[in-house]
């Protein structure tokens, strides 16, 4: 009866697997596709220029303006960025429903100063 | 660097996973730990790994020297000395501003105030060694003799930001030996893919309606504007600090560590007692077997003792007057609930009593976020009828319906979903085969849509970071 319960209890092997396997392969994908897909340098619907991979010197590096513009860099210019903006602004626009003649704000409210 | 970012993600973990994985020795594993572990506090500001290492160069000879000593007195000089040590580093850094600055306004003083960067978890990992050297003088842990396992203890990157406060006892014998088996890493990485989504899919986009509320100037805000702003508040908090902490579990299931809890469903609680035995349950312990044993005030005046601790959390949380306030508050409220006593306490019906803790819970979070007493004082006029700007309504409406099922979703996260599932899964072989391939499923595409999220996310980093 323990024995039982304990095989109930337990996770079967192969779900264990599986769920490695799929979580990995969705992890492994992304991470092929971020670090070896061509980058954009500008954004058109931004307006802008993306920020650029710095270049590594000694002092770049222990001052930490090396290790901040190479996060910028690789968190800015994503590879397919707009198509992934496009996505984040359709599920943003899903996370509720607009009132019929309502206005739906974004961001702060500007102040008005005289 | 920030667990929420892509850098993190998808550069730094995956070098961290195949190096950790390619070594088979121990002594191999820790090293590439701990190499990584001073790469992860060094990015962006590289110097400060010089305090983090101080500050374990510093805690392993205390603890060698209250191992060395057989006489008491020693020993004291040795706790006392590595007491003076953490305290005055946390002093340093993250208060000085704060003490100068509120002496100069006192006293009419023009002294200079220090602008000193405050470096990230200082105040966690600060905690984690004073537990070690205090556990060592108490006997309840042998002093680490090799440095480089200390080393490793205080610079384990998954919980060196923010937390949990890994007692040494927790982790002394993983740090020696220790091995992932399939299901720790299943585990693991389920609840890193959980804790991900709670701070990408859940915190940051209700910050965002926070944001919108109290982002602009307080005093224009309406009633309804206020409460619906600061319950939001309460929500974001929640899922940005308990997924950063499931993050942190998660990892360390991953390499083999099993950190303890540190959050349990607190908005569960029906009490203000029992909020915090479910909030950062790691600091809480942490207060309660430390500093409470501590007789500051003499055996019978335990309330001010009580007091001392409630005043030590607000401090802990910033170097500013509200987080005092805040750890006033909870300390007040625990007070009352200690003199009612839990007898009485279970007598008032439960409805009431989670309307109570909420409401205590949601203002209390109204004091944590206005960091300008002004601002707070504008808010705590602003949740009551003297509210200059009315009721207001159709903002208001407008954000709650265009966010109605993240806020919806929120909530019914804030529910021990996990534990129902479980439970319904050890019914038998099928609902445990189906529950657990949709639970696959279901992270592959939080994982997803988390990491599309963080391409618009670059600068929201964990809120705990701060202290």
């Amino acid at each position: 009866m323990e024995q039982q319960e304990k095989n109930v209890k337990k996770t079967p092997h192969g779900l264990i697997i599986f769920n490695i396997a799929a979580i990995l392969a969705v992890f492994a994908g992304i991470t092929v596709f971020i670090n070896t897909a061509e980058r954009p340098t500008v954004s058109v619907e931004e307006k802008r220029k993306l920020a650029s991979c710095p270049r590594f010197t000694v002092e770049s590096y222990f001052s930490g303006e090396f290790t901040e513009k190479f996060s910028e860099y690789y968190n800015d210019a994503v590879p397919m960025r707009s198509n992934w903006k496009e996505i984040i602004a359709e599920v943003r626009g899903h996370l509720g429903f607009d009132i019929e003649g309502g206005a739906h704000f974004v961001g702060p409210l500007p102040e008005i100063e005289e | 660097m920030v667990f929420s970012s892509l850098i993190f993600l998808y550069l730094f973990l995956p070098i961290c996973l195949v190096a950790y994985m390619v070594f088979k020795p121990i002594k191999a594993k820790n090293a590439v730990l701990i190499i990584l572990s001073l790469a992860f506090y060094s990015w962006g500001e590289p110097t400060r790994v010089v305090f983090l290492v101080l500050s374990a160069v510093v805690n392993y000879f205390v603890g060698l020297g209250i191992g060395k000593f057989k006489q008491e007195k020693y020993q004291k000089l040795c706790l006392a000395g590595g007491l003076i040590f953490n305290i005055g580093m946390i002093g340093v850094f993250k208060y000085s501003g704060f003490i100068m600055r509120n002496i100069n306004s006192i006293f009419s003083a023009d002294l200079p105030v220090p602008e000193i960067v405050l470096m990230a978890g200082i105040s966690f990992y600060t905690f984690q060694v004073i537990s070690y050297i205090v556990d060592c003088y108490w006997g309840k842990i042998q002093p680490q003799k090799n440095f480089f396992k200390m080393l490793l203890y205080v610079c384990l990157f998954p919980q060196l930001i923010a937390g949990p406060i890994v007692r040494y006892e927790t982790i002394a014998a993983e740090i020696d030996n220790r091995r992932t088996t399939l299901e720790d890493f299943s585990q693991g990485l389920t609840r890193f893919v959980i804790g991900l989504s709670k701070k990408v899919l859940l915190a940051d986009q209700l910050f965002r309606i926070v944001e919108d509320m109290f982002g602009g100037s307080i005093s224009s805000v309406t009633i309804s504007g206020s409460w619906y702003g600061i319950i939001l508040y309460s929500l974001y908090i929640y899922f940005d600090f308990s997924g950063y902490s499931d993050i942190a579990i998660g990892l360390g299931r991953i390499f083999g560590f099993h950190f303890n809890e540190n959050f349990d469903h607190p908005y569960l609680c029906k009490d203000i007692t029992e909020f915090w035995q479910r909030w950062h349950i790691s600091l809480g312990s942490f207060f309660r077997d430390y500093l409470l044993p501590v007789t500051f005030f003499g055996k019978r005046n335990k309330y001010l003792s009580l007091f001392l601790v409630w005043l030590c959390t607000g401090i802990w949380h910033g170097a500013s007057w509200n987080y005092i306030l805040w750890g006033l508050y909870y300390g007040l409220f625990i007070l009352l609930e200690t003199r009612i006593g839990k007898k009485n306490m279970n007598k008032i019906p439960l409805v009431i009593r989670h309307i109570y803790s909420k409401f205590v819970i949601i203002i209390g979070f109204g004091i944590f976020y206005f960091e300008d007493i002004g601002e707070l004082g504008l808010f705590f006029r602003n949740i009551t009828p003297f509210n200059p700007n009315g009721w207001g309504g159709e903002f208001e409406l407008s954000s709650l319906c265009g966010n109605v099922y993240l806020i919806a979703a929120a909530i019914i996260c804030t529910f021990p979903l996990m534990k129902a599932f479980g439970k319904l899964a050890e019914k038998n072989y099928a609902a445990r085969t189906v529950i657990s391939v949709s639970g696959t499923v279901l992270c592959m595409g939080m994982l997803a849509l988390s990491s599309i999220m963080l391409v618009d996310a670059t600068t929201d980093a964990f809120l705990y970071w701060r202290f």
